[in-house]
């Protein structure tokens, strides 16, 4: 029990040290607490939102292009759907598809990155000249091919940019796992006979996982934005899925008029990636001391 | 008044923990000309003195709380940054830093940097006029071959070239005081006398004051008249370097001593015992295939040709300038590098041979501690998995059995056990050190290779670590091999010595007779390069002069001959045979041979 609480004061002590680095930057602390609030909107959607019905097919005819009023925020759509209630819902659609996107290319990535700047020589060639590859191809460009490949789906919209997306990872975490790799504490696995593979998953991973939580946490902004265009394009979320994009794409044919349709969901797409990236830039002056402004 | 004076200057550091003193000066007082030594261990606030004079200090993170810097009576500390860049840095008073790599642009050729600076500095001097001053300040600081290097960038010269060139950038407008923040420590031994040598005639010749920060007392001995002690930042002891290092008044001078005096060895005889490890004629070159130079295929001789034996229990010290071979070698022989030609003979077995039969299984006898504890532990790891790490290798031990070795371990080497939950960023130099070295007995070796294990932890815990060596070496009947730059913790450890030059072996012998007598002239010079405490002043300290020659190119015949003072022709044709001296010592020298 006394050595678990020892083990505990680190912890402690670095997390500290975060928040008082977060603190001293006012703008990212409220990105963060912005961020924090569409998160807990996005798990409690079901029980915040005053119409959970509208997520679906549901119309109200009669209630259709209501402006914004009390009874509802944001106004309703061409459908009489609450535009507010789906605004929320869109938070858990795009925050999910995020996540999943991120993940999916630091799984890919992320290994085979390590894997290359460990070993080096021919396996490097072979995984950076595909990683090449992948790079020639605007990321959009290519999410947009595969999707038609795969079909229009708000999942193979997500697989097919996290497979757009994976070689930045690599790259990135090869150019560390290059510098780690001459650090002593590697020579010293060497010495004791520890395995290759543990050498590059114990020893160098972990000390390349920094940058890749800078480059993560920016990359949520880019992935929403990316989900919404192909949703907008008609490539991702399909109707009647409460999805940013869409909803913009759908009330797009009756702006200016009907202004409210396209400017809400517009409005919760800025303000979530806008905070990703002022999150990405204060987890960098955190984890990365060299950045940080004097 | 005093030419410079310091009073009452507290300087604090803001961080998320706290404020720190980092700086806490009642008095200091420098004379016009006087040499004035600045000694303490890294982390006691010499190099935020030095910017806190020059106003280079951040702030924040760091505050000036109170004080004052008297310059010829003026106070530094109220004048604004304009007015220092104006009238006081450069042309009244110049510093010299800790790297000459990272103070010299490497986009602007050495010339550039010179030239601007003189224009800079002198109103009215033209390129042609600034050009010429330039010459003869690379003259002034013995640079041969000006000309030459003004057209270089700043990494086609030697550190110790590259250290000259600064001095004569520090000179080149005048100043009046001169700041040297450990110009000296990157260098090698031999290096570092001839730049004390040269600061010390610039000195007289232009009347300058030093301000001098070192780490390390017998340097400040050699080249200070008056020397102060930074300790937890305040300045414990001040007098004349006679006064303090004759009669030393304060405990921690007292322990800054004793870490530089020479180590009297014990008595540390070997019984004839069985050979351990017999290295035999190993080389290993390495391809350079540098397309852009067009030298396509040139070989660098790392380490050419040595061969040793080593018995059980015994302590070999490798000693050498950088870049000599020594880690090489020790690579090599650890099986890390696969060796060009050669032999290595572990307890009989062929080393080589059995790599290739039995992959890594041979590494669990031969164990390395590396020189800085800092980057050898991996950060992100508990201490006890770090400590484990050759046991999970060779042995598949219980979680239980696991954590019990390693808080055996580590009470070995004087940790406590509360450590094991611990990540290496909470503990201290030394005792880092002493986590790697219960890693290296984890697998129960029986080499253990110390790779400069001393030379990066503080004073305190240098003299703590040799004897925990020592210990250990005869607890686990140990055999070692040392590398270190420290004749003294090799004198205190190692029974034989082997002295490296350009990858061979230039004098081998038992370490009692080589410091007594050595024989070799770059043994010698090597020696003689080396402030040490019992002759103060600059006279007993010797230089060799010249650059170490590439590996690239090597030198005709005897490769020390170009730097050596007893050279004869012969030295240049032909390479020198072994002589043995009686039966266990012997140089490679054509001279000493014949004599």
């Amino acid at each position: 029990m006394k050595n678990i609480k020892q083990s505990l004061k680190p912890k402690i002590d670095s997390f500290k040290k975060s928040l008082y680095l977060l603190a001293k930057n006012k703008l990212s602390l409220l990105a963060l607490i912005i961020l924090v609030l569409i998160v807990l909107m996005a798990i409690f959607a079901p029980w915040i939102v005053p119409h959970p019905e509208d997520i679906a097919d549901e119309t109200h005819i009669t209630e259709k292009f209501l402006a914004p009023s009390a009874a509802y925020f944001f106004g309703t759509d061409e459908l009489g759907r609450d535009i507010f209630t789906r605004v929320i819902y869109g938070a858990r659609v795009s925050i999910w598809a995020a996540v999943l996107a991120v993940g999916l290319a630091l799984i890919i990535g992320v290994p085979l990155g390590a894997i290359a700047g460990s070993i080096g020589g021919k396996v490097d060639n072979v995984i950076m000249r595909i990683t090449d590859v992948f790079l020639s191809f605007p990321p959009l460009l290519l999410a947009i091919a595969l999707v038609a490949l795969l079909g229009s789906s708000l999942t193979n919209a997500t697989i097919a940019i996290a497979i757009s997306w994976w070689p930045w990872y690599t790259r990135l975490v090869r150019g560390q796992a290059i510098s780690v790799k001459e650090r002593k504490f590697v020579q010293a696995a060497e010495t004791i006979g520890t395995s290759r593979m543990k050498i590059i998953f114990k020893h160098i991973l972990p000390n390349t996982i920094s940058p890749i939580i800078v480059q993560a946490s920016m990359d949520m902004g880019g992935v929403i934005l990316t989900v919404a265009s192909l949703s907008f394009w008609g490539l991702g979320a399909q109707a009647p899925m409460p999805e940013w994009g869409l909803m913009i794409s759908n009330g797009q044919s009756y702006f200016p008029d009907k202004w409210w349709c396209c400017i809400f969901p517009g409005i919760a797409i800025f303000i979530t990636v806008l905070c990703f990236n002022l999150l990405g830039d204060a987890v960098r002056e955190i984890l990365d001391p060299k950045t940080r402004k004097k | 008044m005093a030419f410079f004076e310091i009073h009452d200057l507290v300087v604090k550091h803001k961080s998320f923990e706290g404020v720190k003193t980092v700086l806490d000066i009642k008095e200091l007082k420098i004379e016009k000309g006087e040499t004035y030594g600045l000694v303490g261990e890294s982390g006691q606030g010499k190099t935020v003195l030095a910017l806190t004079i020059l106003k280079l200090l951040q702030c924040p993170p760091g505050i000036i709380e109170s004080g004052e810097i008297l310059y010829e009576g003026e106070d530094l500390l109220k004048k604004s940054q304009h007015q220092m860049q104006r009238n006081i840095r450069g042309q009244k008073i110049a510093m010299i830093f800790q790297d000459p790599m990272s103070c010299l642009n490497p986009v602007f050729r050495v010339g550039t940097t010179m030239i601007d600076v003189l224009k800079k500095n002198h109103k009215g001097m033209n390129r042609k006029k600034a050009y010429a001053e330039a010459i003869r300040l690379l003259g002034e600081v013995k640079l041969a071959d000006a000309e030459s290097i003004m057209e270089k960038y700043p990494h086609q010269l030697s550190g110790g070239q590259r250290q000259r060139v600064i001095i004569a950038l520090a000179l080149c407008c005048g100043a009046e005081f001169l700041i040297a923040d450990e110009p000296t420590r990157n260098l090698d031994v031999t290096i570092q006398a001839s730049i004390l040598k040269l600061l010390k005639e610039l000195q007289e010749k232009y009347n300058i004051t030093v301000l001098f920060i070192a780490n390390n007392l017998s340097l400040v001995s050699a080249f200070c008249d008056k020397v102060a002690i930074l300790h937890d930042s305040k300045i414990v002891e001040e007098g004349l370097v006679e006064q303090v290092v004759r009669e030393p008044k304060d405990e921690y001078t007292k322990v800054l001593l004793e870490a530089v005096h020479t180590k009297s060895q014990e008595n540390l005889d070997v019984v004839d015992t069985d050979v351990l490890l017999k290295v035999d004629n190993i080389k290993k070159y390495f391809d350079i295939n540098d397309e852009i130079k067009h030298q396509k295929h040139q070989t660098l001789k790392a380490v050419d040709g040595v061969s040793f034996e080593l018995k059980k229990g015994e302590v070999l010290g490798i000693v050498g300038e950088s870049g000599c071979g020594k880690s090489t070698l020790v690579n090599t022989i650890l099986g890390l590098f696969a060796p060009t030609d050669g032999k290595v003979f572990f307890d009989g077995v062929d080393v080589y041979d059995d790599l290739k039969k039995n992959g890594n299984a041979f590494k669990k006898n031969v164990q390395i501690v590396f020189q800085d504890p800092f980057w050898s532990l991996n950060p992100r790891w508990l201490i006890k998995d770090i400590v484990a790490e050759p046991i999970d290798v060779y042995e598949k031990l219980g979680e239980q059995e696991r954590l019990k070795r390693v808080v055996e371990l580590l009470k070995m080497v004087g940790i406590p056990e509360n450590a094991c939950y611990k990540y290496p960023h909470e503990f201290s130099g030394g005792q880092r050190q002493r986590i790697a070295i219960a890693r290296s007995l984890a697998s129960n070796p029986k080499l253990v290779v110390l790779d400069e294990p001393t030379s990066s932890i503080d004073v305190f815990s240098q003299k703590q670590i040799l004897e925990l060596l020592k210990d250990l070496k005869d607890e686990f009947h140990l055999t070692n091999i040392l590398i270190s730059h420290d004749l003294g913790v090799v004198h205190a450890l190692s029974n034989k010595i082997a002295v490296m030059y350009l990858g061979k072996i230039v004098e081998f012998g038992p370490a009692d007779e080589i410091f007594k007598n050595p024989i070799h002239p770059y043994t010698k010079a090597l020696f003689d390069a080396i402030p040490d405490l019992e002759t103060i002043g600059m006279e007993g300290l010797k230089t060799l002069e010249g650059q170490i020659p590439s590996p690239i190119n090597p030198p005709s015949g005897c490769t020390f001959h170009t730097r050596c003072n007893q050279c004869c022709e012969k030295c240049k044709e032909k390479a020198p045979e072994m002589f043995w001296v009686n039966e266990n010592h012997y140089v490679n020298c054509t001279v000493i041979a014949e004599n």
